[in-house]
């Protein structure tokens, strides 16, 4: 059991302690975000966010900045910059990869400015619609600090369908070309053409997002493709079909 | 006020806060629970909720709290609140990856406590089977953990159904559409199908989609196309089999049948399917 004498020294020491410590001893910084492009194409150009980490008091410690990087956002890459800015070292995700910016310094002087400007891009297979971006900082002491800004994604895409017959003997090709010229993917395409009557399909060579996707049913004719998604650029279903008619024909000539 | 008195006040603070310490030790606790102890694999997202609670009457310092996602599970996203989650910051895998969520605070005030809340979910392609997280507290040099059991569940009922034309003439070739459908949030793994054409029909090709893309066999002997140990993603995978009818072939019905030799991990909602070409 401790004495009276040590239960007082605890107390005078805690109440000094209390008027030491909750004093402005340590210095809050706070975070905002911006973005170069509110309204981005998915699979389009690079933007940037830049989260500004402010100090206004005296020299903060312990300061740790982060952004994660809002779903289907890929990060290309960083930069520091501001009065404050040399006090700081990020660790990011890969290129190309979505993950977690954390920056962090150990003394943050008074009076500076940290900017860390991120370039991302938005993955190409991704729906348009909303996303949030939230930087959040904190310093040795301090409340927290946390600032979001929200972007439009614009999924652009589009793309065109041609067909090209070659007539055979027991067996004709059909050349099914998809363009997509938008920089975003198109999501969960449907792709058909209707061969002729009687048509039974030999084989399909596809390229591109096409491989593997297409399928006949024979009694409405139809060659149906239908990949997860169509990227930039062309793809192709070369369809090998016979016609039970030529077959037979071919069977008694 | 004058920069030198917040100056002093803080060598104080630090200086008193370490005599403190040295006669009395926080002790600060780690909990973890989910919202759901039974996830379905590929299904929705839940969370796990880590509390870490600083119940004593003295500030815990230098506090690291970790969490390694177990096996097959996916980081979505992550909030931090809590009396004393300003004081944390933590890092953690891309969206959609496994790997570990490390949080730190330089500081824990007395009767503080913060919550991180983990929202994950669970790669479509598992068995199921309990994953264990195992939440770890670092504070100094004293470690506590606290885990909590997943029971994940696969979801994965499979149906099969065959068509085809509904008349044909000896000599020609037919086409049939096979087709698998998954109607679950989870991929059936090691699932075995197989299709079997009447006497008088031989294979003459097979053009697949999904878990029948380049998947299947055929043996001539029993007439029997076999996709065997396949997995089976969410939704439909087609295989168009296109077969000759011989010029010998018996005229009359001719049936095809398509099947599920074993659903693996998934389960049978419609085991089998035919469908009958009249032969003229």
């Amino acid at each position: 059991m401790r004495s009276y004498g040590g239960r007082l020294r605890w107390l005078i020491s805690g109440l000094a302690l209390f008027w030491l410590c909750s004093g402005s001893a340590y210095a809050a910084a706070t975070v905002g975000i911006v973005t170069s492009n509110a309204n981005p194409v998915a699979g389009g150009a690079a933007f940037s966010y830049t989260v500004t980490i402010t100090n206004n008091a005296v020299a903060a410690s312990n300061v740790r900045a982060s952004l994660p990087m809002p779903s289907g956002a890929r990060f290309q890459n960083l930069a520091i910059a501001g009065t404050g800015g040399g006090s700081f070292e990020c660790t990011q995700p890969a290129a190309g990869r979505n993950g977690l910016v954390d920056c962090v310094a150990p003394q943050m002087p008074a009076s500076t400015v940290a900017t860390v400007t991120v370039v991302a891009s938005f993955q190409p297979d991704m729906a348009g619609g909303v996303r949030t971006a939230t930087a959040r900082v904190i310093s040795q002491g301090a409340p927290v600090s946390t600032a979001q800004v929200g972007q439009t994604v614009v999924n652009n895409a589009s793309f065109t369908q041609s067909i090209t017959d070659a007539e055979g003997g027991t067996l004709s090709t059909r050349r099914l070309r998809v363009n997509v010229s938008s920089s975003s993917s198109v999501i969960l395409p449907a792709v058909s053409t209707i061969l002729p009557d009687s048509a039974y399909l030999a084989w399909i060579e596809a390229t591109g997002d096409l491989v593997d996707t297409c399928s006949f049913e024979m009694v409405s004719r139809e060659v149906l493709c239908q990949p997860r998604s169509l990227s930039s650029g062309v793809h192709v279903a070369t369809i090998v079909y016979g016609r039970a008619t030529n077959l037979f024909r071919d069977g008694f000539e | 006020m004058p920069r030198s008195i917040i100056r002093g006040r803080a060598i104080l603070c630090v200086f008193g806060l370490a005599l403190l310490s040295a006669g009395a030790q926080s002790a600060p606790t780690v909990a973890i629970i989910t919202s759901n102890s039974t996830p379905v694999v590929g299904g929705a997202a839940f969370s796990f909720t880590i509390t870490v609670n600083n119940p004593d009457a003295i500030a815990a310092n230098n506090l690291r709290v970790s969490l390694p996602l177990p096996p097959s599970m996916l980081f979505q996203n992550l909030a931090i609140s809590g009396t004393g989650g300003g004081g944390f910051d933590c890092t953690h895998p891309g969206q959609a990856e496994n790997g570990l969520i490390l949080c730190e605070a330089s500081a824990l005030a007395a009767g503080a406590s913060a919550v991180i809340t983990i929202v994950a979910s669970v790669d479509p392609v598992n068995s199921s089977g309990v994953r264990t997280a195992a939440a770890r507290l670092v504070v100094g040099t004293t470690a506590t953990t606290a885990t909590i059991q997943s029971n994940l569940q696969v979801n994965a009922p499979l149906s099969v159904t065959i068509s085809g034309p509904s008349s044909a003439t000896r000599g020609e070739r037919v086409s049939y559409l096979l087709l698998i459908n998954n109607v679950g949030d989870s991929t059936a793994i090691n699932a075995t199908f197989s299709a079997i054409l009447p006497v008088g029909f031989s294979h003459f090709s097979a053009q697949g989609t999904g878990a029948l893309a380049n998947t299947c066999d055929y043996t001539g002997s029993t007439r029997t196309l076999t996709c065997s140990s396949i997995a089976v993603p969410k939704g439909f995978s087609k295989l168009t089999w296109t077969a000759e009818i011989a010029a010998s072939a018996p005229t009359g019905g001719a049936l095809v049948s398509f099947g599920i030799n074993n659903a693996g991990t998934g389960t049978i909602a419609v085991g089998s399917s035919s469908t009958i070409t009249t032969v003229n």
